[in-house]
């Protein structure tokens, strides 16, 4: 007799690992589960708090009013836009970290390279006819003035 | 799924629309919102789509596959949008059903919403596909990548969490919003 039903920590241990529809249950346990039922009020009252927690989340989270037109179309369109999909920024942003550094990588190299260059020629002499000029003319009125004085 | 991987775009619609709504019922459980059940959604299918060469049909079946793709894809938006939930979930623990008389219908929905998205992640998707979804054990375990014996235990300890979350709704009578006359 003792295998044919089951104590009520092991019902509450099935209610919790296959849910509150014992018929749903593995076939061996629904059978247990519908004897335990039958001679066991404290197991129907367990049932029973299960089958009104699950209703509590079937209320909670519906989802049964959705309506996929519209992101179905954006889908298909991204689809059918195909390769123009591959020239976008997902290179950088998607992909395995290794992918993603060599992307960055690419994308700064460059630009160091830019700074670089430019830097370097600021601080050569191709430039320093020009900065006398200059320096010239910011004291071109301090030197006006002080003559006239 | 062997025309999709050949690149075949009528064969592709005819997967998306056999798909989509049970992937967006999935995905709408676990992220709390539309918005962004949606953008997982449509990367998801764009995934499945652009690497559709590397699904293996000896390996794994499609739908596993499908919702793999998509708790991941899931998993990396919460985790960048984290600070704000982390704030919602704050509103929601201050609404204790033993702080007030009755609650309406909107604190309760959100109550119940709020009690599910503080379960660990793997917990929610285990509660979310067997019991929403109605996936066997045996396929929740292989999306979760786990045992069947792992899945039950992350089930057994979500329904234990939950049910001691939401008991005091039971005896909670639900009253409507109140409205003002004008």
């Amino acid at each position: 007799m003792h295998d044919t039903t089951m104590t009520l920590e092991e019902f509450e241990s099935y209610l919790d690992r296959h849910g509150a529809e014992p018929d749903r249950w593995p076939a061996d346990l629904a059978e247990r589960a519908r004897r335990t039922l039958a001679t066991s009020h404290d197991a129907r009252e367990l049932l029973d708090e299960a089958r009104a927690i699950a209703q509590l989340l079937d209320d909670a989270l519906p989802a049964g009013t959705l309506t996929t037109g519209s992101l179905r179309s954006r889908i298909l369109a991204e689809v059918s836009a195909g390769p123009a999909r591959s020239w976008s920024f997902g290179w950088l942003t998607g992909g395995s970290r290794l992918s993603r550094s060599v992307a960055v990588a690419a994308l700064l190299i460059p630009l160091f390279l830019g700074y670089a260059i430019g830097a370097g020629s600021q601080s050569g002499g191709v430039n320093e006819d020009l900065a006398s000029d200059v320096s010239l003319l910011a004291f071109a009125d301090y030197e006006t003035y002080t003559d006239a004085n | 799924m062997a025309r999709v991987q050949r690149r075949d775009q009528e064969a592709f619609t005819r997967l998306l629309d056999r798909h989509l709504l049970g992937l967006q019922k999935f995905l709408i459980r676990m992220t709390g919102n539309a918005a962004d059940a949606d953008e997982v959604s449509q990367e998801a299918f764009l995934r499945i789509w652009s690497h559709a060469g590397r699904w293996q049909s000896d390996r794994v079946r499609f739908t596993t596959w499908l919702y793999r793709i998509a708790r991941n894809l899931a998993i990396d938006r919460h985790r960048k949008n984290r600070r704000t939930t982390d704030d919602d979930v704050t509103t929601i623990i201050d609404e204790s059903p033993d702080m007030a008389h009755t609650i309406d219908a909107d604190q309760r929905q959100r109550m119940l919403r709020g009690a599910v998205a503080q379960l660990p992640e793997r917990q929610r998707t285990a509660l979310v596909l067997c019991h929403f979804d109605g996936m066997s054990n045996q396929d929740a375990a292989a999306v979760l990548e786990v045992t069947v014996e792992a899945l039950e235990s992350l089930l057994s300890r979500a329904r234990r969490t939950l049910k001691t979350t939401l008991r005091p709704l039971l005896d909670q009578p639900e009253t409507q919003p109140c409205t003002t006359r004008r």
